[in-house]
This record gives C-alpha cells, sequence and structure tokens, in this order.
C-alpha cells in the first residue's frame, strides 16, 4: 500500500520545519514508524532529560489517532511501566485534524504538568498525591538515571 | 489552523452536564397523569397495552398492570423530533440549536428552557456547540449551502490533497473549518459508530457542534453522489463494448457453467416476487421492510445519525425505555404507568411476585423486569433460580452419581430403584451389594452390608439429597420436555410460510382465511410456555392443599396443549382449511384454560396460600 498524501506531508513538515525539543526519524523501511525523541522541558523534573518514544501511524490514521509509547523509563503520574500514555488527545479527543506534531507538543506538554487526577501508573499517582516533593525528587532521580 | 491553538485547548473538553437526576423526576409527574384514578374495567381503552389481559382475577385478586408502549425505535425519534419543535416554538432559535440544546441537557426541556432564559444563556449555548450569542437568521455570513466547490488554493487538513476539479468542501454553519467531503464524512461515521450525538468540528481549537441541517446537507449530498457514482458505472456497461468486454462476455456463454444458474437465481427471485403478491407473506415482506431499514440507516448519514440519538436517549432513560432483548430486535417498550395505585415501578410489581410481560412492536413477549424470555407463571426471582440450578446440568450429573454406579465386572451404568442393596446386572447378571460394590454372596445377612457400616447421619443426609434430586428431576423433566416442544414448534413456525401456502394451494384459501392457523400455532407456543414455567412454580412449592389446586390447573392446561398439538399433527395440509372450526375452538379454550391456570396461581401465590422456597436449600 502506498504512503498517503498526509503522512508524506507530515514527515516532510517534521524534518524542515522541527519542532523545538523534538525529533522524529521515521523508519527507512517502515515510514509509518517513528523514532521519537523529547527533551524534558525546562523547570519540570525531567529537565536535562532526553526521553525515547516510538510512534506508530496504524492504516486508518489520521481517522485514527498514533500509537504513542515512551521507551525510556521515566516517573509520571499518567505514563505507566510500560511506557503507555494517558492523553485525552490519543483516545477520546483525538480529531483527524490533530497531527503527528500537535501530538507530540500535547507530550511535551505533559511533562510539564503531570496530571495526578487522570492517572494510568496508579501507585505513581498515588505517591504524587501525597507527597508531591517527594513524588517530583524521584522524578529527577529516574531522568538523570535512565533519560541521560 | 495553527498548531499552538491545538495545544492550547486540547485538555478543557467537558462535556459532563449532571442534569441527569431532575430527568426521572419528570418522568415521574408524566407516569402519574396517566395513572389518574379511572375505572379501567368500565372504560377499557383498546389502545392501551396492558402486561395482563385483565384487571383482577376471577377471584378478584388485583393483578395490578403495567400499562406500556410497544414502540419501533423510528417512534422514538417523532417523539424526539417533536420536543425539538415544541421547545423551537418557545425559543425560537431553530431547530438545530434547540437540537443540540436538548441533547446536551439530555432532552431535560423544562430546565432547558429556565435556564435558557436565565443569564446562563451564553454559558449553555457554549457548552452544546454553538456560537455564544444566537446569530442574526439573516446574517450573510451563515447563509449558503456548506457543501461548495473547493478554492483554487484549498488543501484538506486531513487527507492533504489539493483542490482538483469537482472536489467539494464542507464546514460547520459557524466556523471556517473546511474539509473535503469524503473526509468530513468519513469523519462523521466515524464518530456515529463511537455512538456520539455531538459532533465536534474536527478542527481541534473549534468548539463548534454540528447541527441536525448541516448533517442533513452532507448527508443529502453524499447520496447524490453515491447515485451519480453509480450512474456512471451503469452507463459503462450499457455503452459500447469493447472487444475485451465482448471477448468477456462470450467466453461467460460458451465456458461459465454457473453462467446458466444464475439465470435460475434471478427466474426464482421473480418468482418469489411474485408469490409475495398473490400471498401476501408479511413473514417476508417484514423482512425485507426491515432489511430495508437497516441498510438506510447505515448508508445514510442523516438517518444513522438520528438512530444513534433515539437509541442513547432510550439507554439513559431506561427506567421508562427498553430495548427488546431477543436478537436483532431493535424495538423498544415505554413505561407509561400503572394500572394500580400501590406499585410505583417495575421492581415493586416483581416483588409482589407479579410478572410484568410485554409484547413488543415485533410480536417478542418477554419479562420487562428480568427482561427473560415471558415466564409467567413464575416469579421473577425463582424464575431465575431455576435457571441457574438447571445451568451446566450440574444437576444433572449429580443426580446421575447418586443415583446410578458402575457394574463392576462389566461397567455398564445400572439405576438403583427401591431400596434393597442386592443389586443385579442386567448386563452380565452379576449380583453385588449397592454400598461396598462388592460380591452379593459374600454378604451373610441378605438385606445389611456387613462388609461395609456407613455412618447412619451420612447415610440418611445422602438419602436426603437424593430425594430433593429426585423431585428435581421430576420437575426437570416435564420443564425440559415442554422447552424441547417449544424448539420443535419453532422449527414448524419457520416453515410455517411453506406451510401455509401448502395449506393456501391444497384448498384454494386466501392468506386471511388461512391466518387462524399461525394463530393456533402462536397461541401453543405461548402456552407451551406457561406450562413449561408452571412446573418450576410446582418444583419450589412445598407439599400442601395450594399445590393440590395448582397441579389442578396445571393438568388442566397440559390437557389442552397436548389437544392442539395433536391437531396439528395429525392434519395433512390438505385437511387444514376444512378443520378450521376444530383449530379455533381448541385455540380458544387452550387460552382459556392458560388464563385461568395463570389466574389461580396468581391467587395462590399473591395471597401467600402457597409460598415459594429459595433454592438454596439443595
Ligand atoms: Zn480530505
Ligand atoms: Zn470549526
Ligand atoms: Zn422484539
Ligand atoms: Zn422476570
Ligand atoms: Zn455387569
Ligand atoms: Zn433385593
Ligand atoms: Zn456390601
Amino acid at each position: 500500500m502506498s504512503l498517503p498524501k498526509r503522512i508524506i506531508r507530515e514527515t516532510e513538515r517534521l524534518t524542515s520545519d522541527p519542532v523545538p525539543g523534538i525529533t522524529a526519524t521515521p523508519h527507512e523501511d517502515n515510514l509509518r514508524y517513528f523514532d521519537v525523541t523529547v527533551e524534558g522541558p525546562a523547570s519540570s523534573p525531567y529537565e536535562s532529560g532526553n526521553f525515547k518514544l516510538e510512534l506508530f501511524l496504524p492504516d486508518d490514521y489520521p481517522m485514527v489517532a498514533p500509537k504513542v509509547r515512551f521507551l525510556t523509563k521515566i516517573y509520571h503520574p499518567n505514563i505507566d511501566r510500560l511506557g503507555r500514555i494517558c492523553l485525552d488527545v490519543l483516545k477520546s479527543n483525538w480529531s483527524p485534524a490533530l497531527q503527528i506534531r500537535t501530538i507530540l507538543l500535547s507530550i511535551q506538554a505533559l511533562l510539564s504538568s503531570p496530571n495526578p487526577n487522570d492517572p494510568l501508573a496508579n501507585d505513581v499517582a498515588q505517591a504524587w498525591k501525597d507527597d508531591e516533593k517527594k513524588a517530583i525528587v524521584t522524578a529527577r532521580e529516574w531522568t538523570q538515571m535512565y533519560a541521560k | 489552523m495553527s498548531d499552538d491553538d491545538v495545544y492550547d485547548s486540547y485538555d478543557d473538553y467537558d462535556d459532563d452536564d449532571g442534569y441527569d437526576d431532575d430527568f426521572d423526576d419528570e418522568y415521574d409527574d408524566e407516569m402519574m397523569d396517566d395513572d389518574q384514578e379511572e375505572d379501567y374495567e368500565v372504560i377499557e381503552n383498546t389502545s392501551e397495552h396492558y402486561s395482563y389481559p385483565k384487571s383482577q382475577t376471577e377471584k378478584g385478586t388485583k393483578t395490578h398492570r403495567m400499562i406500556y408502549d410497544p414502540l419501533a425505535i423510528e417512534d422514538v425519534e417523532k417523539q424526539l423530533q417533536d420536543k425539538i419543535d415544541t421547545l423551537n416554538s418557545v425559543l425560537m432559535i431553530g431547530k438545530d440549536a434547540c437540537a443540540l440544546l436538548l441533547l446536551n441537557y439530555s432532552w431535560n426541556e423544562t430546565r432547558l428552557q429556565d435556564l435558557y432564559t436565565s443569564q446562563e444563556q451564553e454559558k449553555i449555548r457554549l457548552s452544546a456547540g454553538l456560537p455564544a450569542e444566537p446569530p442574526r437568521p439573516t446574517d450573510p455570513m451563515f447563509a449558503g449551502p456548506l457543501v461548495r466547490d473547493a478554492d483554487d488554493d484549498f488543501m484538506c487538513f486531513i487527507c492533504c490533497s489539493d483542490a482538483e476539479p469537482n472536489m467539494k468542501t464542507f464546514h460547520c454553519r459557524y466556523c471556517n473549518h473546511l474539509y473535503c467531503t469524503d473526509c468530513y464524512a468519513r469523519y462523521v461515521r466515524d464518530q456515529l459508530k463511537m455512538k456520539k450525538t455531538m459532533i465536534r468540528c474536527p478542527d481541534g481549537s473549534c468548539k463548534m457542534n454540528l447541527g441536525l441541517s448541516e448533517i442533513q446537507e452532507l448527508s443529502e449530498y453524499l447520496e447524490e453522489k453515491e447515485k451519480k457514482e453509480e450512474e456512471i458505472e451503469m452507463t459503462k456497461h450499457t455503452g459500447a463494448l469493447t472487444s475485451d468486454e465482448i471477448a468477456k462476455r462470450f467466453q461467460q456463454d460458451e465456458y461459465d457453467p454457473d453462467y446458466q444458474e444464475y439465470d435460475d437465481i434471478e427466474s426464482i427471485v421473480q418468482q418469489r416476487e411474485e408469490e409475495d403478491k398473490v400471498f401476501h407473506f408479511d413473514e417476508r415482506i417484514n423482512e425485507r421492510i426491515k432489511k430495508e431499514k437497516i441498510d438506510r440507516r447505515q448508508s445514510t448519514l442523516i438517518f444513522h445519525y438520528w438512530y444513534v440519538i433515539a437509541s442513547q436517549y432510550c439507554n439513559t432513560n431506561s427506567k421508562i425505555f427498553k430495548f427488546c432483548p431477543f436478537p436483532d430486535c431493535d424495538s423498544i417498550i415505554k413505561l407509561k404507568g400503572f394500572d394500580s395505585d400501590e406499585v410505583a415501578n417495575v421492581k415493586e410489581l416483581a416483588d409482589k411476585l407479579f410478572v410484568p410481560t410485554v409484547k413488543c412492536h415485533e410480536n417478542h413477549s418477554f419479562c420487562y423486569n428480568c427482561m427473560e424470555e415471558d415466564h409467567a407463571p413464575i416469579p421473577c426471582k425463582m424464575c431465575k433460580g431455576w435457571l441457574e440450578k438447571c445451568k451446566g446440568e450440574s444437576e444433572t450429573a449429580k443426580w446421575i452419581t447418586v443415583n446410578t454406579k458402575v457394574c463392576p465386572k462389566c461397567e455398564s451404568s445400572i439405576e438403583k430403584n427401591g431400596g434393597c442393596n442386592h443389586m443385579t446386572c442386567g448386563s452380565c447378571r452379576y449380583e453385588f451389594c449397592w454400598i461396598c460394590l462388592g460380591d452379593w454372596k459374600k454378604h451373610r445377612d441378605n438385606y445389611n452390608c456387613d462388609v461395609y457400616k456407613p455412618d447412619e447421619a451420612a447415610e440418611e443426609r445422602k438419602a436426603q439429597t437424593r430425594k430433593a434430586l429426585q423431585k428435581y428431576m421430576f420437575y426437570f423433566e416435564r420443564f425440559d420436555n415442554q422447552m424441547t416442544s417449544i424448539k420443535k414448534d419453532k422449527a414448524l413456525v419457520e416453515s410455517l410460510e411453506t406451510r401455509i401456502k401448502k395449506v393456501q394451494m391444497d384448498s384454494g384459501a386466501s392468506w386471511i382465511e388461512s391466518m387462524f392457523y399461525r394463530e393456533a400455532i402462536e397461541t401453543l407456543l405461548a402456552c407451551r410456555r406457561t406450562l413449561m414455567w408452571s412446573y418450576a412454580v410446582l418444583f419450589t412449592c412445598p407439599e400442601c392443599i395450594g399445590k393440590r389446586v395448582l397441579e389442578g390447573v396445571q393438568k388442566a392446561l397440559f390437557m389442552e396443549v397436548e389437544k392442539l398439538s395433536k391437531l396439528f399433527e395429525s392434519t395433512d395440509t390438505k385437511s387444514v382449511i376444512s378443520k378450521k372450526g376444530e383449530f379455533q375452538d381448541c385455540k380458544i379454550s387452550l387460552k382459556r384454560a392458560q388464563l385461568t391456570l395463570t389466574d389461580v396461581f396468581i391467587d395462590q401465590l399473591v395471597n401467600k396460600k402457597v409460598v415459594l422456597e429459595g433454592f438454596t436449600n439443595l
């Protein structure tokens, strides 16, 4: 199956006009599969970390959302042990007019403002609610340990 | 659309309104109106549907009937359209806006009217995906068609296609986010598949929702387009044939063995249609109408949208609206109230041991409380217990282990009857002891096993279990027998068309004349169900005078069922018409016996002359 125009255009734009702090490179043998890196946003516990993610565009894209997962271990209330992300735009609020770059920006924003009230990784969310300061310290430690 | 817009707005979608609670009250009020003290016995409104044929039994026990409306999903759609019209006649802001407001406020028009006329108006409009202020109807900004020719510099942000000849775009009336019609249509279909009724503009930052007339316009355009494409496809075939096509057709005629058969199929279809005209096979016609309805719903956007709206409406008001539980049936029963002031809801009725049996638009009978297929006269609780008991037939297996043993010599199974422990195998004539399975010759005392002395209490318990299971098996066999007969009769109903057709052909009778045949078999099926469930009632019934009364009416129904059943078996299609009178007499007395049985069961159960036991003590 040939690659839809939409994916070609998006890929072109991701390279010609990259989003600051984010890279997304398609695999040569599978142009629907992207290696993604996201820099931890400044003044967040993930600052100076470099997080690896994988992104896949299903056959029905853009009618369905891309599949995104963290590969780097991360301590975050909305990201579970397997790297799955709890983000509304990846689920019920996906719209075909959204793009790979908007999704990645949303993920970066999620690193800046964790939301323990809408958790995926339950124990982390609980720790976050119980003692935010301590949780932030742990998140920072994990960033140093795994995201360098 | 800029990326930043999306980024800013992605997480403040909030559709919850929290007004559902008031909604039920409103319906309770409506029910009250229907409930006004009227003597239903005197002014029997024939258009009403009741869960029981009579308001009291022969002996005068009140039956507290449920009053209901059997509806098709289209009827619900119509009711919702009326709600939209009514609201619009008050607010005068257009049907689209009214529909979105009602959808967003769970169709609570009273609440909505109050809120809308207060200062909350802007907030309410925004949360329903409407522009903050009602646009003036004359505003040229919002006039004109929504499906338009794509501008030269247009690019669809969904598929990234550039403008090309014949490309059309579509957008919400109050925003300017254009996408190609193909993408828009796919988007709306996907939203409907997810059962969304508030369909937002695809643009992530835009808060506008699509209104009815907007979806209608897109739907009409798509239909038109499809028709044109079909026409083009047709002209392709009727136009001049290319040499390739000629060769292909020639080959088909010459070599394709299936080609001839294809011709046959067409003639069969044609023949069937002819038959339908003559015989009015409502079965087949109904099936076709149903299929057309489903096809129409799937292919036409606006019908699909209405279907999702109506089914969501019923699901969120599940106390009043229930879908028929029969597979592939989307008929609805609307609860209107009760023929009694002692019952306020279905659960209370079921707690009083009445069965609220309703019949859907497609004639399926089921219990409105537990949603099982009609189970009168057994109350819901006992029905559930009985079904659980029968499930997996584990009880039967237990019975077999308690009552049968395997011959120690030849391994054929032997059922114990009577109390004697001296067993003789029917196959190999080996004589052995029931308790120890040892050679009987070694037992000196002819009646007691001296090899093995069981704990007396344990043996007593075992005997009790055996006794209880025997009782269960007695009633289960009779229950199961009726169930098997129902299955057989249902198969007969399925072949009924052919049978009725045969009846008509053999006797030259008209379709209407042969209707009695169908009615008779439907009555037989319904009465078998009643009989079947009456066995389950008797199983849970302790030995008492009341039980004898129940057994009496049960026997009477059994005889009537057998009588009509025999008549069906013994009458060939040629003589059906000549026996019409007999069929009708049988049907009438069967119906009478059924009503007597349910009446007597109600009397005995409701007045606590018979108290049903639970299932836990087994
Ligand atoms: Zn498009
Ligand atoms: Zn829009
Ligand atoms: Zn039905
Ligand atoms: Zn029930
Ligand atoms: Zn034997
Ligand atoms: Zn004996
Ligand atoms: Zn013995």
